[in-house]
Parts: C-alpha cells; sequence; structure tokens
C-alpha cells in the first residue's frame, strides 16, 4: 500500500479536454501590450475563445494550472513593421494589416487607430493549428495556437482554408523552417524559396 | 479582477528603489537581475518595493508619492552594516520598523553575505558583542515580524525580485487590489 499524498483531493488530474481542438473559433481579446526581443518591437495580443463548447477554454486552463510560474497560454504575437524596406518587413506589413483589417470587418463601428488598448474586447475568427516548440529537456512539445486571423464573416461563412501545422524543422521534416514563423501562411505559396 | 486582468497587472510590476540608495556599481548589477523594470521612488520604509498597473489603467503609486508599500525589502549588504544599524543609528533604525509595522507591512531584511553562524561567531567588523547582536537580531524578527534572508550579493536581485513577485500574485489572485 503506497502513503496518500496530503493534498492529493485537491490535485486536478489531466484529461484530453486541456487541449483544445484545432479549428475555427470566435474569439475575444482580453488585452494586448507592446512588447520587444531581439527581432524588434510585437504586440502580444492574449485572447480566449468567446462562445460555444470551448468558451473561455485558456481561462479555465489557467485557473486549473497549479504550477507557480503558470502562464496564459493563448497569445496572437503580431510582429510591428520596421518599416525599413524590407522583403521581411514587406510580409509583416501584410500580416500586420490583415489583422487590423480581420478587426475591422468583424467589429461595427471599429476603425483601427494605432491603439493597441482599443484591442481589448473585439472579437475575431481565429484559426488554431498544431505548433511543434522546443521544451527546456530538448523533447518536442505540442499546442493548438492561433495561426491565422480571419473575419467573423468567413468565420460563419465558412469561407477559410486551415493554416497547415508548424513543425519544427527536423531531418524528417525539411520543409518547415523557423525562419518563415512571421511569414502569414496565406502567403507562403508566393515564396520563391519554400 | 478577471484572469486576464490579474496576469496583465503582474506583468506591469516595476520595482521600486528607494532614493536613498546610491547607484554604485554592485546595485546597477542587482537591479539587472531583477529582469524587470525599476524605477527611484522615495520609500517610507524598506529600500524596495513594488508597483503595478490596476485594470482601470492607474498604478498603485503615482510618480512623486511617498511609497508606503504593503510588502518590503530592507537590504544590508553584510553583518557590518546591519551591526552599525543595531547600535549607531538604532533609533532611525526602530523608526523605519515602526512605521512599517503601523502601516501592516511585511518587511523582509535580506543581509548579504552573512550567515547565523558568522553572526553568531563573531565573524563580522564590529565591536558590537555577537550575544548582544543575536539578542538584537532575534527581538527584531519578533517584534516587527520580520522574514531575514540571508543570501550572496551576486544572488540579492532576484530574490528580492521573486518575493516581491510572490507578494503581488498572492495579493491580486486574494483581491486585494480589487477596485
Amino acid at each position: 500500500m503506497i502513503q496518500s499524498f496530503k493534498d492529493y483531493k485537491e490535485t486536478k488530474a489531466y484529461t484530453d479536454a486541456e487541449t483544445l481542438p484545432k479549428g475555427a473559433y470566435k474569439v475575444k481579446i482580453l488585452g494586448a501590450s507592446v512588447e520587444e526581443n531581439s527581432r524588434g518591437k510585437y504586440i502580444k495580443i492574449g485572447c480566449d475563445i468567446a462562445e460555444g463548447e470551448f468558451k473561455d477554454f485558456f481561462a479555465n486552463q489557467y485557473k486549473n494550472d497549479q504550477r507557480e510560474d503558470k502562464k496564459w497560454q493563448c497569445n496572437y504575437l503580431l510582429n510591428i513593421p520596421k518599416d525599413d524596406g524590407s522583403q521581411q518587413d514587406g510580409w509583416t506589413k501584410r500580416k500586420f494589416k490583415t489583422f487590423t483589417e480581420a478587426l475591422e470587418e468583424s467589429n461595427e463601428g471599429y476603425h483601427f487607430d494605432w491603439d493597441e488598448q482599443k484591442f481589448k474586447g473585439k472579437l475575431f475568427g481565429g484559426l488554431f493549428n498544431e505548433q511543434e516548440y522546443k521544451k527546456n529537456d530538448g523533447t518536442v512539445g505540442k499546442s493548438v495556437k492561433i495561426g491565422k486571423v480571419i473575419s467573423l464573416r468567413a468565420l460563419k461563412e465558412g469561407k477559410y482554408k486551415m493554416p497547415e501545422d508548424k513543425l519544427l524543422k527536423t531531418s524528417n521534416n525539411d520543409s518547415s523552417s523557423d525562419s518563415f514563423m512571421n511569414i502569414p501562411d496565406d502567403l507562403e505559396e508566393e515564396l520563391p524559396f519554400k | 479582477m478577471e484572469i486576464f486582468e490579474q496576469i496583465a497587472m503582474l506583468e506591469s510590476m516595476t520595482i521600486l528603489v528607494d532614493t536613498r540608495e546610491q547607484a554604485t556599481d554592485r546595485a546597477k548589477r542587482r537591479y539587472q537581475e531583477f529582469g524587470c523594470p525599476y524605477q527611484r521612488a522615495t520609500l517610507s520604509y524598506g529600500d524596495y518595493a513594488y508597483n503595478a498597473k490596476l485594470p482601470s489603467g492607474k498604478w498603485l503609486y503615482e510618480e512623486g508619492q511617498v511609497v508606503t508599500a504593503p510588502i518590503v525589502i530592507e537590504r544590508k549588504m553584510n553583518l557590518d552594516e546591519l551591526a552599525s544599524c543595531f547600535t549607531h543609528s538604532r533609533d532611525r533604525f526602530e523608526r523605519e520598523f515602526q512605521r512599517a509595522k503601523n502601516n501592516d507591512a511585511k518587511v523582509f531584511l535580506l543581509v548579504e553575505n552573512s550567515s547565523w553562524e558568522n553572526l553568531v561567531n563573531g565573524k563580522y567588523r564590529s565591536k558590537f558583542n555577537s550575544n548582544a547582536y543575536l539578542a538584537s537580531l532575534c527581538a527584531w524578527i519578533v517584534r516587527y515580524d520580520l522574514q531575514l534572508i540571508f543570501c550572496k550579493e551576486e544572488t540579492s536581485g532576484r530574490i528580492i525580485k521573486e518575493f516581491l513577485y510572490r507578494d503581488l500574485k498572492e495579493r491580486i489572485t486574494r483581491g486585494f487590489f480589487d477596485e
């Protein structure tokens, strides 16, 4: 017989429901902030599922996470163009505008005015795909994240194409590359070196 | 406060460094270890506290305001400095802790490059008798409900940040800042 641990009753078991199924969802923005890393500035947009079976999925996931260093798991990172005239920046600009136009189309009366604080409360369509990442121990983990942003109208009418899963570059998977992480999925077919 | 607002408030945490602390090279290295923004402020007691942005957009403390924080870290660079506080500047030291107590503030006393053993064995540069030193420190801990932390100077930045961060997180979760 083994000894029970003290918080057995309170401990939450892992269930399949802890992973959001891939798919298209109505998404609400909870907050946005400008951040910076070595590549430049970007807007970190915190989101959650707005309606349906998985409404508030990420809020519930956060509540049930018992780790002290837990993090919000649904952030859409939108690179801010550098306006440096580079080809990469051109893709960044298109992705940026794809996002702002989707917000304008989805939220009546909203016009993008460069104030990221006004993103809060806005809705859009989010296409969630599977994305691989390298864990601290070197193994590969998978998470379901927003791979593409569309308008609510496109979501409702089913006029969208799910983005492909983002896989880490391995010897068995040479066609996928981290360096293209910033490129909008719908532009990939235009790349001359894909 | 909704969960995401709690997270946003936590992410806005800025460490307040008392204006009386000199910006020596050692201090600058400590600030870099924080791994979060910091700014100078006048603290009523303690050397380090936190500021954070409420969901309304207001900060807990406005610029220029004298800060009477619910938690502070009082840092001493070694047992020599702490001994001086218990001897030459005991009245001032006592007044500072009394102000914290009057505000129901939690004080962490962090002493770098020290240990109980060094204190008990008199391994410090002061004529302060080690028995009297031990008695004063223990009395202080009990009287002012202090948490005493000994650490190396290269670790203090991270420890200061972590205690402030954990306190802010606990208070946010318990609704301490709900408007």
